[in-house]
């Protein structure tokens, strides 16, 4: 078996994936093929697989490739965990929309940061899929890389005949959540959860057959529990349900939270949250490439991260259900047909098999649809190479507009296609046509 | 026919101690995956909601169902072979028809459904199909009262 990892360099990731899939007996021996465009990242990534395989016993062939080519040939599995752009990118999304007054917290899923993270990120993606077509094309696309609805409706659309799922752990992180929220073991909490990445519901949380909501409002009243996630308590308050991800992922998916300092203040929503981790992220990756090379230990836990499970499940038959992101072939019956939706699916020997989820409760579906609408119009920006669907995506997300007239929008807009560059779709950087003039 | 009948013929407690060995029915099975939420998949007949696009909605569809403590939850079947779904379609039409009629009680769905069955149709012509399920109705009449055949049968 062959496992291709594109864009290891993200190093912490690349090791925790390869923990997981490496403690399973059953692919010891696979082929951890690495690839990364910078040589250095790629290096300690391969150190990283070595040291990994090396204290799990898994006799694991770790390749480096510096051509992506080489590392997906004849792949089963290919991991995209790229950044493209990396932290330079990332500061753009948040600096330029900053000066029109818009602030975000994370920005690399819904909203202004979502949108060009997705649009730097598709033609990346569709080379990607274009090279498995020539080199793997059985190969499974394990996707890790945000904006993820932006990425699989890409995906899906313009290369349909690679199979590819979108993968997350904001799920299983939710119920551990809510499981500590309401004092029992993870393990006892029953839950189903559908929706799109990041904005999934919990239709049903139960522990030994008993409905916990009512015990999770009531976890809501006490302060300290209150204080770790204001945002999502209070959206479970005002719609019923409790939301995946997390408080400061969804303060910017929303209105409600980001568009004044004194919300923002009661809210605890931490802006500018991703630059600190991204800031952090190089700091850590300095220290993990200096641990590597002073031979110290890293631990050696299993993630919740579903990749692994769907490889041991693919290649052993040990039936699994996992949450992935795919497109909405008629799952969510109240949101958008190809639309990428968040279920469950069930994965065996057989493949992958996405559940019927029927209808979300209607207010979970309508917080839901709209960023559909903005994901559809920023996939359709790259395909088409419309300009003016990147507009109408930015007027239509929910927070922008909550803060920023229709011509700021256009402007900012406008700011943060030159200042993303050749990094843009082709036809997105041409001439302003019409809307922003 | 010809297991049934020679089942009715073995002794009731002849062949020796009940089986001990797990079968491959769902049944237990399914119990297992609800009960311990270990996920596995069965084969189930379930209801068509967008299942199977290429098939009616609301037919019944034997689909990959996957079984954990959420219960049966069916999975969307991508590629159906066209070939397969127009086979399928042929029997489906029959099913239709019947539970119509057994829902509302409408004979005339019976000899429709009778008339769509592609043996039936091949091996009848119409007029015999008629009678046949004239004469089947009346000799079930006391298995079939939302039919109220006994009373056409009277009157």
């Amino acid at each position: 078996m062959k496992v291709a990892f594109i864009g290891a360099g993200s190093v912490v990731f690349t090791k925790n994936l390869l923990t997981d899939t490496l403690s399973f007996q059953e692919l010891h021996g696979t082929t951890i093929a690495l690839h990364d465009i910078d040589s250095e990242r790629l290096e300690t990534a391969g150190m990283m697989a070595r040291w990994t395989s090396e204290q799990l016993g898994a006799g694991a062939k770790v390749e480096e490739h510096l051509d992506r080519r080489r590392a997906l040939e004849g792949a089963d599995f290919v991991v995209n965990m790229v950044q493209i752009g990396m932290h330079e990118a990332t500061l753009l999304d948040f600096e330029i929309p900053k000066k029109y007054g818009l602030k975000q917290t994370i920005a690399d899923s819904m909203g202004i940061g979502g949108i060009f993270r997705g649009l730097r990120t598709i033609p990346f993606v569709l080379d990607l899929a274009a090279e498995m077509r020539e080199l793997c094309p059985k190969a499974l696309l394990l996707n890790y890389t945000n904006p993820m609805g932006i990425l699989m409706e890409a995906l899906y659309t313009a290369s349909p005949d690679i199979k590819s799922v979108g993968l997350c752990h904001s799920v299983p992180y939710t119920a551990r959540e809510i499981a500590s929220y309401i004092g029992v073991e993870h393990e006892t909490l029953l839950y189903e959860c559908a929706g799109i990445n990041h904005i999934a519901w919990m239709t049903r949380l139960e522990v030994e057959g008993e409905d916990i909501y009512p015990r999770l409002f009531a976890a809501m009243e006490e302060p300290d529990v209150y204080a770790k996630d204001k945002v999502r308590f209070e959206l479970m308050r005002r719609f019923g349900y409790f939301v995946t991800e997390s408080s400061e992922h969804n303060a910017e998916y929303v209105p409600y939270f980001l568009k004044d300092d004194r919300l923002i203040e009661l809210y605890d929503v931490p802006v500018d949250e991703y630059i600190r981790r991204s800031e952090e992220n190089l700091v850590q990756y300095s220290e993990t490439r200096r641990k590597l090379f002073a031979g110290e230990s890293f631990p050696l836990e299993r993630s919740v991260e579903y990749g692994s499970l769907i490889m041991h499940s693919l290649v052993t038959g040990e039936a699994r259900t996992i949450y992935g992101n795919v497109e909405n072939t008629g799952l969510v019956t109240n949101l958008p047909a190809g639309c990428c939706v968040e279920v469950p699916i069930l994965v065996d020997e057989t493949g992958l098999r996405p559940c019927y989820v029927g209808d979300l409760p209607p207010q979970c579906a309508a917080a839901c649809a709209p960023h559909t609408g903005v994901q559809n119009l920023t996939v359709r920006a790259a395909l088409e190479g419309s300009r003016d669907h990147v507009y109408h995506a930015a007027m239509l997300d929910r927070h922008a507009p909550s803060v920023l007239s229709l011509d700021e929008i256009a402007e900012m807009v406008d700011e943060l296609i030159e200042a993303h560059g050749e990094a843009m779709p082709e036809g997105i950087g041409s001439s302003k046509a019409g809307i922003s003039s | 026919m010809r297991q049934c009948l020679s089942r009715l013929e073995e002794p009731p407690d002849g062949h020796g101690p009940p089986p001990t060995q797990r079968t491959h029915e769902y049944g237990s099975y399914i119990i297992e995956a609800v009960e311990t939420n270990q996920p596995i998949r069965v084969n189930g007949n379930v209801l068509n909601r967008g299942l199977i696009r290429s098939l009616p909605e609301n037919c019944c569809v034997e689909d990959p169902c996957l079984v954990d403590a959420n219960g049966v939850q069916p999975t969307v079947v991508e590629h159906y072979p066209p070939q397969l779904a127009a086979l399928n379609r042929t029997n489906i039409n029959v099913q239709e028809l019947i539970v119509e009629a057994a829902l509302t009680g409408d004979v005339e769905a019976v000899h429709h459904a009778v008339m769509l069955d592609p043996l039936t149709a091949a091996v009848c012509t119409l007029p015999q199909i008629r009678s046949m399920v004239d004469e089947m109705l009346e000799a079930q009449a006391q298995w079939l009262p939302q039919f109220s055949l006994e009373e056409r049968i009277q009157s």
